[in-house]
Formats: structure tokens, C-alpha cells, sequence
């Protein structure tokens, strides 16, 4: 129907496909996220140390250039488990930066606005719902973790000949594995608490300390009992540990100092831990999305 | 299940008039919070525009609600447009569109984008959907606010912006919850102008719930009328308007004994309180025939006047009227 005619006119044309139309809101939440300049700086800064990266990396196979530039890189940095280590350690601070940034607005905004109603009348599940808000954070933590390192580790394999990648798929592991844990970890406790907690600079703090605090918590079990079961409560610590159990053979003097004496547990009881938070985390997110909420 | 090619259209089934029995209840009862709300409820509604009418709390809402799919009918079901509610398809769902009684928008959204948003969300693909956006906006009077967030229109725009969102992806059926709701004259007008301008498109049936008996008598063809979550009365406004009989009121001296007796042999129902009678006379029988025949029996008519069932004269009837154990107003129909 045409503007200018201002009538009622049905629509007869084809529709999408119900299964498609969660990426709608998707798309949505990422025109969104674009709008916010805090979020594109960070965007950008996400991109300073792959790319540095990727420099020291390539000086590292280019002779002629460090004869010209006089350095000693290959002596003073080895592409091994502690780089990639160096690299992957920002990249996932920067990730809980960006959830601290465009997590807490996610779904708050629906709630306060008292949308779902309306989502909830139209072909969409609650899980197609989360899914297309999961998917939109996902996707933008996954751009500043494991694909701008996984660029470098290619980037050096295809450098370094195939004897290199063999010998670092454990390094790929720990990049792919522990992104993917923290990805859904930051996913599932921004969502929950974006739908729990209506003002945001609050759930912000809440998202901060969710992660944080508990880290204090385990090492004061750890100072008492001397055992690190303290880390099942500390999230951000048992990300540390599976980036560094999962490339274990593969760091350098540099990371073994990096992770310090402080015990361990091992990577099965690392990931159950870290999916038992995500799983509580959707799960309490589950509970408060609905279409409606019944007083009794 | 999530499909990968979320940018490939399905063709849409060919254009259909509605359906018509859009609302069929077969024995709903909801319950919610452990209380009942809705009671077995049983009718057939088949107007082109539809009132759910019924004070504050008689469950208006709560069946709109359950006819979305929100809250689970505890027994008995529901079809919308032939579909049974507890099986139909998501399909259904595009075919439907809801305008909630309370606020709804997203903070931070412009109106034509929350329309479009909308729109898409209804399958609508994107190109149309940002064309269906101002398209709507513009129909509903909006246009020219269009690029202002919704959360900083005035009451009677949000409403109006929420009757946008319900429209832009071409509905059958359009459920109203409170459209009217504090909405000063002027906006009133216009939204009632509105839903009968859509009503008279012939493209979608309209429900409108609402306590607001004028509301319900000026935009409906078809009445529901609720009460403590019970069917008090279903009523058939148009039947009523097209009706060929004649409501009188009259007084009468002298022998209006006979005359009575004349009416009733005649075939006119009577209701007669003294020196007052009711009548229900059939249009071929007029003013004239009255007269003539009061003046025949020696009775003389003092006072007459017409009138007619007014929705109010049905709705509080059907406040007065005793519900059946089974939930609904012992006949189901007030005439």
C-alpha cells in the first residue's frame, strides 16, 4: 500500500519462514549495539592486539624484515602457547567488557517496555526468542575473542608449514574452547541479569561482580582448606584455568610463571563447573521471560 | 527448530476472507494462579467485528490471552478461524494480531522502526516490511511522528502505535484488549474511526474488548458479553438493528382490558403493568393499526413511544440475569 493513499490495505505477498525469524531479532540487536559509540570504540580497540599479533607474527617470518628493522624478534618472542596465551588473555577481558556494555540492555528494554507480548503473539518462542538475543552477543563476543586469534594461529600455520600446526592444535583447543566457554558463560549471566535487573548500571555491577567476586571466594577456600574446589564458585578463574590446561604443553617459562602455584582443577571438572553456571544462568533467564506474568 | 536460510521468502497461501466463525469456545475453562477465571465457556462467534464486553475482572482479557496462546486452557478448547488453539501451527499466529490493553513498546525505538520490527517478526520480508511500516503509521495518523521513539508519544499515540504494530502484517483476525483506554474524545473518535474502517475493509474480523459500553455498540455486529468469567449473554447487535419488529410504549385509559385482549388476539406480545403495556408489534402493523384499534375497543392511548434494545438494556439484563451452574446465562442468548 502506497503512503500517500492512507488506507487499510491487506498484504498477499510471501512471508518468511518461522524457523528464520529469530535471526530477525538478531539483526535488531545488532543495529542497536551499532548505535552506541562506546561500543564501536570498543569494537575497534578489540582489533589492537590481534593485530599486533599478526605484525609480530609475520616479522617472525620475514628475515629480510628484521634485518632491516634490526630486531631480535625471533629471539625475544616464540610464537608458542604463551603467545597465543598473551593474546587470547586481553581478547577475553575486552569480551566482558563488551557484555558489561550491550548485555544489560538486551532484554531489559523489552521488559521495561512490556513488549514480550507482543513477540509472544507473533510465531516466536520463548527459546527463539533467547536464541536470536544469545545469537546477537554471541556473535559480537565471538568477534573480539577466538576468530581474531583464530586469524593469527591460521595466519602462523600457514607461515609456520604444517609440522607447527600439528604440533599446536592444543593451543587451537584452548583458544576455541575456552572462547566458547566464556562466550556462553558472559551469554547466559548478562541475559539472566538483564532480565532480572531493570536498571542497568545496577546489572552491570551485577554482571561485574558475578564474575569477580567469587575469585576472592576461592581463594579464601583455598587458603583454609588448601584444595581448589573454591573455583566452582569463581567463573572468571576457571576460564584462567582451562586456557591454560587445555595448551598446557605448549606454554613457554613465560606462561607457566603467568599461571602462578595456585592450584588447579582438571579440564572435564572445569568445563562441568563452567556449564553448570551457564545452565543456571539460562535457566534462571527461562523464568522470567514470558508473555505474561500471573499474580497469585 | 532454527533454519539456516532465514532469508528465503515462502510463498503465502492465496488471499482468504475470514473466516467465518472466527472464535469458536468449547467448554474453555482457564484457571490461573490456582483461581479460576474463565468457566467452560461455550459459544460461537462469527462477526466482522467482535465486543468482549464485561466489567473490570470478568476474565475479557484473560480469554484474549488464552486465545494467544499465553496461559493453557485448564479444560475444554478454542478455535480461531477454524484452527483448534492447542494444536495449531506458528502459521496461526501470522494470521492473527494482537494490540495489548497495557503499554507495549521498545524504549529507544522510533515508531516506524517498532512497526517494521514488528512486521518482520510477522514474516513479512524486509523490503515490505520497512514499506508497510510508514504505509501503517501513516493509516493509523501517525506519519508525521513516525521517526520520534514511542516511549515519547503522548498516551493516545502509544495506543495508536500499538494498533500499528497489530495491523502492519495484514491479519485476519485483530484482537483489541482496551483500545480506547484512556484516550481523551478526539483520540477516541479516531480510534473507533479506525477499527471501523478496518471492520468495513472486509479483510480482517476484529475483536474488541472493552467495559466501554458505546465503544462496543458503535464499531461491533456481534456481542460477548462476560461476566465473573461466565458467558452472561451472546448477542447478535446486527440481527438486532436488521430486526423488522417495533418495541412500544404506551399508556392507555378507559377499557384497556379489551384492547389488550384485541393486541394479544392479533398475535403482539404484551407486557402490561397496569394502565402501561409493552408491545413488540411487527413493522406491518403501525401507529395507525394502534390507534384504530384502541379507538375499536374503547380504550384511549394517552402516551407512545418507540424504542429499541439498547446494547446497555442487554448488558445490564445480563448483569441481572442468573448464571447456570455450567457457567453461562441459561439461554446463552439475550434477545
Amino acid at each position: 500500500m502506497a503512503v500517500y493513499e492512507r488506507r487499510y490495505e491487506p498484504y498477499q505477498g510471501p512471508r518468511r519462514p518461522v524457523g528464520g525469524r529469530a535471526w530477525v531479532i538478531s539483526r535488531f540487536a545488532w543495529d542497536d549495539f551499532a548505535r552506541s559509540r562506546l561500543f564501536l570504540a570498543s569494537l575497534v580497540a578489540g582489533a589492537f592486539v590481534p593485530t599486533l599479533g599478526l605484525l609480530v607474527v609475520y616479522l617472525h617470518h620475514n628475515a629480510q624484515a628484521l634485518d632491516v628493522l634490526n630486531l631480535p624478534i625471533s629471539e625475544l618472542i616464540r610464537i608458542d602457547g604463551s603467545f597465543f596465551y598473551l593474546l587470547l588473555w586481553p581478547q577475553h577481558w575486552l569480551a566482558l567488557w563488551m557484555a558489561l556494555v550491550v548485555g544489560p540492555g538486551l532484554i531489559t528494554r523489552d521488559l521495561t517496555g512490556v513488549a514480550l507480548p507482543l513477540y509472544f503473539s507473533r510465531p516466536l518462542s520463548r527459546r527463539s526468542y533467547l536464541f536470536g538475543k544469545a545469537a546477537a552477543l554471541m556473535a559480537l563476543l565471538s568477534a573480539v575473542t577466538w576468530l581474531p586469534v583464530l586469524l593469527v594461529w591460521l595466519f602462523q600455520a600457514s607461515l609456520g608449514g604444517r609440522s607447527w600446526a600439528g604440533d599446536s592444535l592444543d593451543i587451537l583447543t584452548s583458544i576455541m574452547v575456552s572462547s566458547l566457554a566464556w562466550i556462553l558463560l558472559l551469554t547466559s549471566l548478562s541475559l539472566a541479569i538483564s532480565a532480572w535487573v531493570r536498571w542497568t548500571p545496577v546489572a552491570r555491577l551485577f554482571i561485574l561482580g558475578l564474575v569477580s567476586v567469587p575469585s576472592a571466594f576461592a581463594m579464601a577456600v583455598y587458603g583454609i582448606t588448601d584444595r581448589p574446589w573454591g573455583l566452582v564458585f569463581a567463573p572468571m578463574l576457571l576460564v584462567r584455568d582451562l586456557r591454560f590446561s587445555l595448551m598446557e604443553d605448549s606454554l613457554s617459562q613465560i606462561g607457566t610463571a603467568m599461571r602462578g602455584g595456585f592450584p588447579s582443577l582438571s579440564a572435564p571438572w572445569t568445563l562441568a563447573a563452567l556449564g553448570l553456571w551457564t545452565a543456571l544462568g539460562f535457566l534462571a533467564l527461562m523464568s522470567r521471560v514470558k508473555a505474561l506474568d500471573v499474580v497469585r | 527448530m532454527l533454519s539456516a536460510s532465514s532469508t528465503a521468502v515462502i510463498p503465502s497461501p492465496p488471499a482468504r476472507l475470514p473466516d467465518p466463525s472466527a472464535i469458536v469456545l468449547d467448554g474453555l475453562s482457564v484457571r490461573l494462579g490456582g483461581r479460576p477465571i474463565l468457566h467452560g465457556l461455550t459459544a460461537t462467534l462469527r462477526g466482522r467485528a467482535i465486543g468482549l464486553l464485561g466489567p473490570n475482572g470478568a476474565g475479557k482479557s484473560t480469554l484474549i490471552q488464552t486465545l494467544l496462546g499465553f496461559h493453557r486452557p485448564a479444560s475444554g478448547t478454542a478455535c480461531l478461524l477454524g484452527e483448534d488453539i492447542r494444536h495449531a501451527g506458528p502459521d496461526l499466529r501470522d494470521r492473527i494480531g494482537y494490540m495489548p490493553e497495557n503499554e507495549a513498546f521498545i524504549p529507544g525505538m522510533s515508531a516506524v522502526r517498532f512497526v517494521r520490527y514488528m512486521g518482520e517478526l510477522s514474516g513479512l520480508p524486509r523490503a515490505v516490511a520497512i514499506e508497510r511500516a510508514h504505509a501503517t503509521l501513516y493509516y493509523v495518523g501517525l506519519g508525521e511522528a513516525r521517526y520520534r521513539e514511542v516511549q515519547t508519544f503522548s498516551l493516545g499515540m502509544k495506543q495508536t502505535a500499538k494498533l500499528a504494530q497489530a495491523l502492519v502484517h495484514s491479519p485476519q483476525l485483530i484482537f483489541l484488549d482496551e483500545p480506547t483506554n484512556g484516550l481523551d474524545p478526539r483520540a477516541r473518535g479516531r480510534m473507533l474511526d479506525l477499527i471501523g474502517e478496518i471492520r468495513d475493509s472486509g479483510s480482517a474480523q476484529v475483536v474488541l474488548s472493552s467495559h466501554l459500553l458505546r465503544d462496543v455498540e458503535q464499531c461491533c455486529d456481534e456481542v460477548l458479553i462476560l461476566r465473573e468469567g461466565r458467558i452472561a449473554a451472546v448477542c447478535d447487535l446486527a440481527a438486532e438493528r436488521r430486526d423488522d419488529r417495533s418495541f412500544l410504549d404506551l399508556d392507555a385509559v378507559g377499557a384497556v382490558d379489551a384492547f389488550a385482549a384485541a393486541l394479544g388476539r392479533r398475535g403482539i406480545d404484551i407486557d402490561r403493568q397496569g394502565n402501561r403495556l409493552k408491545l413488540v408489534v411487527p413493522d406491518r402493523f403501525g401507529v395507525r393499526d394502534l390507534y384504530a384499534l384502541a379507538a375499536e375497543t374503547g380504550a384511549h392511548i394517552q402516551r407512545l413511544s418507540y424504542r429499541h434494545d439498547s446494547l446497555e438494556d442487554i448488558f445490564l439484563r445480563a448483569m441481572d440475569a442468573d448464571l447456570d451452574p455450567a457457567g453461562n446465562a441459561s439461554d446463552g442468548k439475550v434477545q
